[in-house]
């Protein structure tokens, strides 16, 4: 009973966060963004009309209610269907994951429309000139070295630890993870390397701004990179001690860690204050 | 410290690079021994072609002005400061105006001239 309290909590609260809490700060953002810098004065940040961006927010808003309904849906559907499982017995562990992929759907959509409209930007701009830092990126001017070591050793951790617990047989649970693990790290050094050497989305974001979002999504990386190794040796360990149960509490912790790392570091980090709009004005040549 | 260029200016991509690098040198803004971006980053930053930049740093390079120390990077060379402001396309034209002055004094003709210059350069290409 105390685990299915516990899980109620939890899975409210992954709901709450992440299709309530997160996106109205993001819609609070856009509108923040449309009231202090209208397409009068900042005509460079609307390759199309400010309308659009009012209806791409408006969709994000709706989806994410409906998935908001949809998982107090869920959680009612559980509590129902729970009654009939024992305590200690494993059951439904796979709905946290599953309803927070369908959570982060209006985050990546949104990222979508936010990649077509720096494409729009791309081709609107009219500018002859460009401009470039001569200060190298390099990996560990954004990142300390101490959180790529951790990470590095987590990920190496965590196969001795599977090792370990399976008496250093290697069982397809385990290669399935490590591919796993190999293809989300690849992608995340694909990713690093276009933060640092590769062409800027945005063509009239500041330099100052680029290097802070680089800073942020590496960051947020070798974060992600930690809590992923940890998520896996907490799945690995409960299968073993038979702690069934508890892996609908680890999915659901999982998700908001992430949610937190993700999508709140990037609120923190990348307040509308901190950031130079003075390059979408329409006299303003690229910097 | 930023570095510009236009790529309607009727001065090659290359030579803007260099002379801006030079300029940021003469002027302090980058100091002997301070890394440079690699050519990667700055092609994708100012999105040019990796070869132009490539080309700009081949001539820095040469010019003594940046040095490159193979898997560390590039770096500022640590006499930049007098190199860069060496003009070696000035003491070409010296040179080359010193020479057709004199065989213009001798009686040669532009055409003569030309002809011969024409084959020095190739002879000295092969």
């Amino acid at each position: 009973m105390s685990i299915n309290i516990l899980f109620y909590v939890l899975f409210l609260s992954q709901i709450i966060l992440i299709s309530y809490y997160y996106p109205k700060q993001i819609i609070k953002r856009i509108e923040g963004v449309l009231k202090k810098f209208p397409p009068e004065s900042y005509p460079k940040l609307y390759p199309e009309s400010a309308d659009k961006v009012i209806a791409a927010k408006i969709r994000y808003q709706l989806l994410n209610q409906i998935i908001l309904v949809i998982g107090l849906l869920l959680m009612g559907l559980y509590a129902l269907m729970s009654k009939d499982y024992d305590n200690g017995q494993k059951f439904a562990e796979g709905l946290p994951l599953m309803f927070g992929m369908v959570q982060f759907i209006p985050f990546m959509l949104l990222e979508v429309s936010g990649c077509r409209q720096f494409k729009l930007m791309r081709k609107a701009n009219k500018s002859t000139s460009r401009s470039a830092d001569l200060t190298p990126r390099h990996l560990f001017n954004y990142v300390s070295p101490l959180l790529v070591i951790s990470a590095v050793l987590l990920l190496f951790t965590f196969i001795f630890f599977d090792l370990y617990i399976h008496d250093f047989t290697i069982t397809n649970d385990l290669i399935i993870k490590i591919i796993t693990l190999s293809l989300v790290h690849a992608l995340f050094i694909g990713l690093a390397v276009w933060h640092l050497t590769g062409k800027r989305l945005d063509p009239h974001q500041a330099i100052k701004d680029r290097s802070s979002q680089t800073q942020f999504s590496l960051q947020s990386m070798g974060s992600v990179s930690i809590f992923l190794s940890l998520f896996l040796m907490a799945n690995s360990a409960v299968d073993v001690f038979e702690l069934g149960y508890m892996e609908i509490i680890i999915n659901s912790i999982y998700f908001q860690v992430i949610a937190f790392v993700g999508i709140g570091g990037m609120l923190r980090t990348d307040q509308i204050d901190t950031i130079n709009f003075d390059v979408y004005k329409a006299d303003n040549s690229i910097i | 410290m930023e570095i510009t260029i236009d790529i309607e200016d009727p001065m090659p991509l290359f030579t803007q690079l260099v002379e801006q690098i030079k300029s940021a040198v003469i002027n302090s803004k980058i100091k002997p021994g301070d890394s440079l971006p690699s050519i990667r980053q700055l092609a994708n930053d100012l999105e040019l072609n990796s070869k132009t930049v490539a080309k700009a740093y081949k001539l820095l390079e040469r010019d003594l002005v940046i040095q490159s120390k193979g898997y560390r990077g590039t770096f500022v060379h640590p006499h930049a400061i007098v190199n860069s402001k060496v003009d070696l396309n000035a003491e070409v034209l010296a040179q080359l105006n010193n020479a057709i002055s004199a065989c213009k004094t001798a009686g040669v003709t532009d055409s003569e001239i030309r002809i011969a210059f024409s084959s020095a350069m190739n002879s000295n290409n092969n």
